[in-house]
């Protein structure tokens, strides 16, 4: 941007002109879209901490001030929320932990080809990702239903990892990728094996990626509903105890069960915020 | 060290998690009885409300103690259970040995050769023979279990109020509602028109509207469907019915009573427990409803036994022999008094509380008026049709006749395209 200077003083350019309004329309286009995203979030919680009346009367509330209990003892007491929770968080922890063990090392592998054939493996992993889940469901559950794994943790984890496992690694082979290899060669120098170089060098820089790579594992195995709705019987997962009460019972009840869904999510986002930054999937280059 | 603490924190709470996963939850009851099949374990699906759940539960266990069997309660919804039960008849791995299913969503479980022949198992002479399920291909698939209709609800102080009474035919219907709305300050009717798949209220109540006027709801464009829709778009474009209807189903219709958005509603008898929870039964009349020009028209809905295909041995006897004592008297007595569900006998009646016991007559009279919808594989798109035509004749108003004609031939060629006969047999 050039300042034309004149005699009669200064030429406002283009952003001159925007500043102003810019500076009075940024905050509230900041709050408005917190406010959009935050308010279905404030709704579950609300309803759960609603009485009937307040939701289902001649005006509802925005705000409720003669909140209730109920619904939360409810669901703890007597809707069997327990062994729901228990399992997802097993399943999705389990899930996350086998899928970056698994996936790491071979995405470091593929981040080393060469790039005609890095290339080429990376689109062939997204490919499996464009096809829905539901086309393959049944023939999956089927399978796995003959090898005996209905009900059990272990299948559910193992179908899990089927939709996980190409994510991560996609993401994965991008943080490698920006690792220089002289680092490897300088750990080698000093007498590092080639496994020792993975775990000691590489893992620790690409930290920040695999962190961030974890969290969408760990976010899709515990939304995941499709798998858990074909191979689950007795054992349900907390979105299918969700489904249970939008299907069976009554809105407090729904929004408390999805309230409790949220909840893991809302913690381990904020433990892991600080590797949510520009640039945490690039992994970090010293030297 | 602080980070060999965190890991060992992290390993503590891993394991206490699979400890858990694995081991915890209530300890297991052990059978008391013996018998031929005690030890036997198999798994009921029944999608209930959460109101009635104690009195299946409670069955159960006397069948445990009566038998040896254990029977664990799960549910699965109607619409997941033909997924649910093609990956378990193709692997032949079953975790579900007994179902009880919506009676509309019967012909895709046959279709798909999903259920077992039942036609050996003797149906008991007190079965009201009107309630024995429909046989396909003159098999029997499917054993009684519990019929159900939609009573309505009226508010008596609101109605007191207004200077009115429960309606008898269409025209006090909207009377009612008329005078309802001037006391209200806006409509205070509400029809259950939220769109669910399959067993949706959607298609219930636009089904009893259409029959009562005499037409047909797998036609959609005859004489007394134009008519029942045009005397619905009237009723809406004049704000006789609450808005809450657009979303106004099963569990929101309970609510909108209590919280008195609604001071006239039709709604499955699980409603009268709610209420009753609530303490606020005494405020309500509940009877059958009103006629239309043709008939009182009440889809029969409910649910019917079935047991998935290749389920064999003991489990298989145990699904019988589970599925007979859900049908016998006690068991019948017993959900008619605990959850207000009409009988599939005609010898398991007189129990029922005083408080529920208007709820019981008014499904009686109902059930007398009770309209079977029909087991076509198209039903679906039937629905879908229906929701397309509550959307631009209800709510934006588009001409009946017009509208329902295209939907008519939609119907008809999803019909055909799925192979059924088309335009169906009379009903």
């Amino acid at each position: 941007m050039s300042i034309a200077v004149t005699t009669k003083g200064f030429r406002r350019t283009r952003r001159d002109r925007l500043e102003v309004p810019l500076k009075l329309t940024f905050p509230l286009w900041v709050i408005g879209s917190v406010l959009l995203v935050l308010f279905p979030i404030y709704l579950i919680f609300m309803v759960s901490f609603a009485p009937g009346s307040a939701l289902f009367g001649e005006r509802p509330q925005l705000v409720v001030t003669n909140y209730t209990l109920q619904p939360w003892k409810d669901v703890f007491q007597t809707g069997g929320i327990m062994s729901p929770l228990v399992k997802s968080l097993f399943v999705a922890s389990a899930t996350t932990v086998l899928a970056i063990i698994i996936a790491a090392p071979a995405a470091y592998v593929i981040s080393r080809l060469r790039p005609a054939i890095r290339y080429t493996v990376v689109i062939g992993l997204l490919v499996t990702r464009m096809f829905p889940e539901f086309t393959i469901g049944i023939s999956v559950a089927t399978q796995f239903a003959k090898w005996g794994l209905l009900d059990t943790y272990i299948g559910l984890i193992l179908a899990h990892l089927i939709g996980s496992l190409p994510f991560i690694a996609w993401i994965l082979v991008g943080t490698f990728e920006t690792i220089p290899i002289d680092l490897e060669e300088a750990a080698h120098i000093d007498g590092a094996s080639r496994m020792g170089t993975l775990i000691r060098v590489v893992f620790p820089i690409a930290a920040g990626g695999i962190a961030v790579a974890s969290l969408f594992v760990w976010l899709y195995s515990w939304n995941e509903f499709l798998y858990a709705r074909l191979m689950t019987t007795n054992q349900l997962t907390l979105p299918l105890k969700v489904f249970q009460a939008i299907d069976r019972g009554s809105s407090q009840e729904m929004a408390t069960v999805a309230a409790i869904l949220t909840l893991p999510i809302v913690l381990i986002v904020y433990f892991l915020q600080r590797y949510l930054r520009p640039g945490a999937l690039t992994g970090a280059v010293k030297g | 060290m602080r980070y060999r603490w965190k890991s060992l924190f992290a390993l503590a709470t891993v394991l206490g998690l699979v400890a858990v996963a694995c081991g915890g939850g209530k300890a297991k009851t052990t059978p008391s009885a013996s018998g031929s099949l005690a030890g036997t374990t198999i798994t009921f699906s029944d999608s209930l409300a959460e109101s009635e759940v104690a009195a299946v539960q409670d069955l159960l266990t006397t069948f445990q103690d009566q038998t040896g069997v254990t029977v664990k309660l799960t549910a699965v919804t109607a619409a997941d259970l033909p997924q649910k039960l093609s990956v378990e008849v193709d692997s032949g791995q079953h975790t579900i040995q007994l179902f009880a299913q919506d009676n509309l969503a019967l012909a895709t479980l046959v279709d798909q050769d999903l259920v077992e022949d039942l036609s050996d198992i003797q149906i008991p002479p007190e079965i009201t023979p009107a309630l024995i399920p429909q046989k396909f291909d003159g098999k029997q698939y499917f054993l009684p279990y519990r019929p159900n209709v939609r009573v309505t609800y009226v508010n008596t102080d609101r109605f007191s109020a207004a200077g009115v009474s429960p309606p008898q035919t269409v025209e006090d219907y909207k009377a009612v509602a008329e005078k309802l709305k001037a006391a209200g300050g806006s409509g205070k009717v509400t029809l259950s028109l939220a769109d669910q798949p399959d067993t949706g209220p959607l298609g219930v109540t636009v089904s009893e509207w259409v029959v009562s006027y005499g037409g047909d709801p797998l036609i959609l464009n005859d004489s007394g469907s134009v008519q029942a829709f045009t005397f619905l778009q009237g009723m809406w474009k004049e704000g006789d019915f609450a808005k809450e209807s657009r979303l106004a189903k099963y569990d929101t219709e309970v609510d909108y009573l209590k919280g008195e958005t609604s001071w006239m509603a039709t709604n499955w008898p699980f409603t009268t427990a709610e209420l009753a929870g609530a303490d606020i039964l005494d405020k309500f009349n509940v009877y059958e409803g009103w006629k239309g020009p043709a008939r009182a028209a009440h889809v029969i809905g409910g649910e019917v036994l079935g047991i998935p295909k290749g389920v064999t041995g003991k489990q298989k006897d145990a699904a019988i022999a589970l599925a007979q004592f859900l049908t016998s008297k006690d068991a019948q007595t017993v959900l008619v008094s605990q959850n207000s569900w009409p009988s599939v006998r005609s010898d398991a009646l007189g129990e029922v509380p005083a408080e529920q016991k208007s709820t019981f007559d008014a499904i009686q009279v109902a059930l007398a008026d009770g309209w079977y919808r029909p087991n076509v594989v198209y039903w679906s798109d039937v629905e879908a049709a229906m929701d397309d035509a509550v959307t631009r004749i209800i709510y934006s108003g588009e001409d009946a006749t017009t509208v329902l004609n295209e939907e008519h031939n939609k119907i008809a060629h999803a019909a055909k395209s799925k192979g059924a006969t088309y335009p169906p047999t009379a009903t």
